[in-house]
């Protein structure tokens, strides 16, 4: 057994300070096939991809695991292509939200082949938690509405709304790693909290608590 | 100044200072499109928060992943060698080839400028393959086939050049057989056609099609119900990819039939493109004689994609190997994916099966499992049951403290 580092303490507060990425060395060495970085960067990077696939796919999803898996292998084999414009972190969760997005899309379209529309349906209410207290119930329902959106927007925009609204990160971040003017990313912000809007409008249930039929603002 | 997009995500990482705090207060009391983002966030951290057993599960994915990786490598150590021994050899022969082909170009040129001209035109291409060209035809007779053209292309079906030269005057027309040329005159048009036909079929009926058309309209036909007959064939994935030359050569549909009927296995083999779907009953005898790591490799690749067959896969998996470790994993699966779909009483069957087993590194989570199955039920009291053995069991692990938590709720 080869020798393991210990990852660096790293999460997204600290990647978004703008100062040295801190798991930069440790991709370069990894990318050239030292085991022993290889392993200290999954170790590092993992839990927040874990975290992402819980988000998007919803907690109690089946495919939490191996969403994780694909996203993590997607961030080894991603590193040959990786030219360091945002951090290590950030560029692993895109390619979370990406892997999930595709898998959650991949679900719908194989649920609509088996006319199993409502079992998906029943399965992402039922990964979400108990919603007892009124603000966890719109929260909740806020979530699985931006769910939805992220597998019926184009994927450019679902994207940026994925990566802000479940990543947390800022327009510039979310600049950075896709590589896209910070403009477009805000313009595309906008356009996906229209449609969330939107859909909303559509949630009787949601609009009582929101109370939002009266118009764009209270 | 930071917009409202941005102090949303700060606030999430905790990094909002007072004046950006008040800021955001404001447009969230102002703009319910601002406070639906704020709350989607906070369920979205809710939903990404640390479960327990997290750190065995980050564990287990890495060491997944780098064994993946470290065989990437290993394979790509091996590769290496290879394009050298390919592209050497490739390239040789390239060279080889191309030498080849300018020298006869080179004599076809030298050829054609040392004759005059009346014989460089009876000349012919036939003698100059690289230098192939449509021959002016003269009148033909009346019992001349239809239309012939390039010599060479019947030098290349018998299997040898044309006629060196055909000598200076133009009153002999190019035939198309140059072997059979005085038999092809002395028989009847029917006759020729027939010993054309029967030629032409050595090198593929397309060549038919070229020189005689109503006898190449036949022979496509053959083909086409060849191809029908061999895609009929090919359906159940039976037919080999490679026909069989003699299906080319007959040109009759019926003798193409039988032999393809003939080369046509009787089992197929499974379609790996149907992977999707359910197991068949053809996947079903495949996997007949799989190992329990085959079966649980195949179920692991299936549930990326359909997770139902996937769990009958698991479920065959746990019937035909029982005693094996791949199936206890299989049953902590299958109870989380009936948990998860909502179907506690046969979650909860899987997780009580589960720790029937002897020993299991997931004894846990088995134990986590029932408990939670028995929640969703509504048998808080029965929950307590494997609440307690997981405290008493795994004092220090993460799912004691939960349980603790649990029995103190529910007291």
């Amino acid at each position: 057994m080869w020798k393991r580092l210990r990852p660096p303490p790293v999460d997204l507060a600290v990647a978004a300070h703008g100062g040295p990425d801190p798991l930069a060395a440790l991709a370069r060495l990894a990318r050239d096939g030292d085991k022993s970085a290889t392993n200290a960067l999954l170790l590092a990077v993992t839990p927040s991809l874990l975290r992402v696939a819980r988000q998007i796919l919803g907690p109690g999803h089946p495919e939490v695991h191996d969403v994780t898996q694909e996203a993590a292998w997607g961030v080894l084999t991603g590193l040959g292509r990786f030219r360091g414009e945002c951090t290590v972190l950030h560029f692993g969760c895109r390619v979370a939200v990406l892997v999930a997005m595709n898998a959650r899309r991949r679900e719908i379209s194989q649920c609509r082949r088996a006319k199993k529309l409502t079992e998906l349906h029943e399965l992402s209410a039922d990964g979400e938690r108990t919603p007892t207290p009124e603000q966890a119930l719109l929260g909740n329902r806020s979530a699985l509405a931006l769910r939805e959106l992220l597998d019926s927007l184009p994927e450019a925009q679902a994207e940026v709304l994925g990566l802000h609204h479940v990543v947390g990160l800022t327009a510039a971040e979310i600049a950075a790693v896709t590589r896209a003017p910070v403009e477009t990313v805000r313009s595309r912000l906008r356009l996906g909290r229209q449609a969330l809007r939107q859909r909303v409008l559509g949630d009787q249930r949601l609009l009582e608590v929101v109370g939002m039929s009266d118009g764009h603002t209270r | 100044m930071a917009t409202l997009d941005d102090l949303l995500s700060k606030r999430r990482r905790g990094a909002l200072s007072a004046a950006e705090e008040r800021r955001l207060r404001v447009a969230v009391q102002s703009s319910s499109e601002y406070e639906l983002s704020l709350l989607a966030g906070d369920a979205f951290d809710r939903d990404g928060a640390p479960a327990p057993g997290d750190a065995e599960l980050v564990q287990r994915i890495a060491l997944q992943v780098e064994q993946r990786w470290y065989q990437r490598f290993a394979r790509r150590g091996l590769r290496k060698p290879l394009p050298l021994l390919v592209v050497v050899p490739v390239f040789l022969a390239g060279a080889a080839a191309a030498s080849y082909g300018g020298y006869r170009a080179v004599q076809a040129l030298t050829e054609a400028a040392a004759l005059p001209a009346s014989a460089a035109f009876a000349h012919g291409p036939s003698a100059h393959p690289a230098s192939v060209r449509p021959v002016a035809v003269p009148a033909a007779p009346e019992h001349a086939a239809p239309t012939i053209v390039e010599p060479v292309a019947v030098g290349a079906l018998e299997g040898r050049r044309g006629p060196a030269r055909h000598g200076p005057s133009r009153s002999v027309p190019p035939r198309a057989t140059p072997r059979s040329r005085g038999d092809a005159e002395l028989a009847e048009p029917s006759a020729r056609e027939a010993s054309v036909t029967e030629r032409a079929t050595v090198a593929g009926s397309a060549v038919v099609s070229r020189r005689h058309p109503a006898h190449g309209e036949a022979a496509s036909t053959g083909v086409h119900a060849l191809a029908a007959a061999a895609s009929q064939i090919r359906e159940p994935g039976a037919l080999p990819e490679r026909t069989s030359p003699t299906l080319l050569h007959a040109g009759r549909e019926a003798s193409a039939l039988e032999t393809a009927r003939e080369a046509t296995p009787s089992r197929s083999e499974p379609d790996s493109a149907r992977e999707g779907e359910a197991p068949s009953e053809v996947t079903s005898v495949a996997l007949d004689d799989a190992s329990a790591a085959a079966l649980f490799e195949r179920a692991r690749e299936l549930r990326k994609r359909d997770w139902p067959a996937a769990a009958s896969l698991y479920e065959q998996l746990i019937s035909r190997h029982p005693a094996s470790p791949e199936a206890g994993i299989s049953e902590m699966a299958l109870g989380k994916w009936s948990l998860a779909r909502g179907r506690a009483q046969e979650a909860l069957t899987w997780f009580r099966a589960h720790q029937r087993r002897p020993s299991s590194a997931l004894a846990a989570e088995a134990i986590w499992g029932e408990a939670q199955a028995l929640e969703r039920l509504g048998m808080r009291a029965l929950a307590s049951g494997p609440w307690r053995r997981l405290i008493e069991q795994y004092p220090a692990s993460p799912y004691a403290r939960v349980a603790r938590q649990q029995l103190r709720h529910a007291e």
